[in-house]
């Protein structure tokens, strides 16, 4: 049989072809809005598996809270009435197994406003 | 009784989305204050060039996105024609006025002109409507039922308009409102835009606020 073209687990660098050094590739998107941040994250995992890497699932962050508590009124008086407001950032991280020109590629396809995408490199 | 929220941060998450749509973490407050300088921007240049005696612009509102190194600017307008300015240039000039301001990083910047298919249907634009009439001393009954007439050739539900200061050039200034439909701040579900837009009188400032209930979910 002949030797797979595809394989399986690309971090394997002993194959003989032009296999390009793969990296480990952090890819961390982070937003406030926490329906497009999935859409994003699916966006990639499924361009991802589409060209058969090693990905490791969405982890999901715990959510930070910027919480500002500010009184209703102009001055004193009046019952104290507060105003809370909030501010979710919501993180995610996807590992993947990869060269770097692939990785561009699927993070180009897939950006949303307001999804923040930061991919760092760590190499093997 | 209490005093009114404003229905646009009410219905924020819900039936309003939001005009800035971004992200930033530690470079917040520059982001916001970029923001900021591409809308003064765009007022500026709309009232330096377009605006004369007759119009008053038309620009409802600039909805601001960004993405990695993408930034777009839509501007939704109710009269194209007046900012498209000689044929083929478009909004060039406009455009490279906001890209001087924006501390050009590599980022590019696409802005586009929307129209509004019924313009008066927009709070912001009878707002600016009624500023001019109130500047030009019409009677402020007058322009509140003209204005109501205006936006009701759009298919709106309701609208409430209130004018407070000092009214035709009394002394003592007061607070007059104009209802035609029904308008339910109270009803999270429904479609309200809001304005508040501050007419320059001989007088002093009136402030007029447009409440425009377009639809139920």
């Amino acid at each position: 049989m002949a030797a797979p073209a595809l394989p399986m687990k690309p971090g394997k660098v002993g194959v003989e072809e032009a296999a390009e050094t793969v990296h480990r590739i952090r890819i961390t998107l982070s937003s406030k809005n926490v329906k497009n941040l999935e859409k994003v994250c699916a966006d990639l995992i499924k361009g991802a598996k589409d060209k058969r890497l090693k990905v490791k699932g969405p982890v999901r962050m715990p959510t930070k809270v910027m919480r500002i508590t500010t009184r209703k009124s102009p001055c004193g008086e009046g019952t104290n009435t507060w105003d809370g407001f909030e501010l979710r950032v919501h993180k995610r991280v996807i590992d993947l197994h990869s060269p770097s020109e692939v990785v561009k590629q699927i993070t180009s396809i897939t950006i949303e406003p307001g999804v923040e995408v930061e991919v760092t490199i760590a190499d093997v | 009784m209490g005093q009114k929220i404003n229905p646009l941060g009410f219905r924020l998450g819900i039936t309003q989305n939001h005009r800035s749509y971004w992200f930033a973490n530690k470079k917040y407050s520059k982001v916001f204050e970029e923001d900021k300088k591409i809308r003064d921007c765009i007022e500026l240049y709309v009232q330096k060039h377009i605006k004369n005696s007759s119009n008053y612009g038309g620009i409802a509102r600039v909805e601001i996105k960004r993405k990695t190194d993408l930034i777009q600017v839509e501007i939704y307008t109710g009269f194209p024609a007046l900012l498209v300015e000689s044929r083929g240039q478009g909004i060039e000039q406009l455009k490279l006025n906001v890209q001087n301001i924006l501390s050009s990083e590599d980022r590019r910047l696409r802005m586009t002109l929307i129209e509004i298919a019924k313009p008066y249907g927009e709070p912001k634009i009878l707002a600016k409507k009624i500023a001019l009439k109130l500047e030009s001393r019409v009677a402020f009954r007058r322009t509140m039922k003209k204005a109501i007439e205006l936006a009701k050739k759009g298919n709106i539900k309701g609208i409430k308009i209130q004018i407070a200061g000092r009214l035709n050039g009394a002394e003592i200034a007061r607070v007059e409102w104009a209802r035609e439909g029904r308008v339910p701040l109270q009803t999270i579900r429904a479609r309200i835009n809001y304005c508040y837009y501050a007419a320059q009188t001989i007088y002093g400032v009136l402030g007029i606020k447009v409440w425009i209930f377009q639809d139920e979910e």
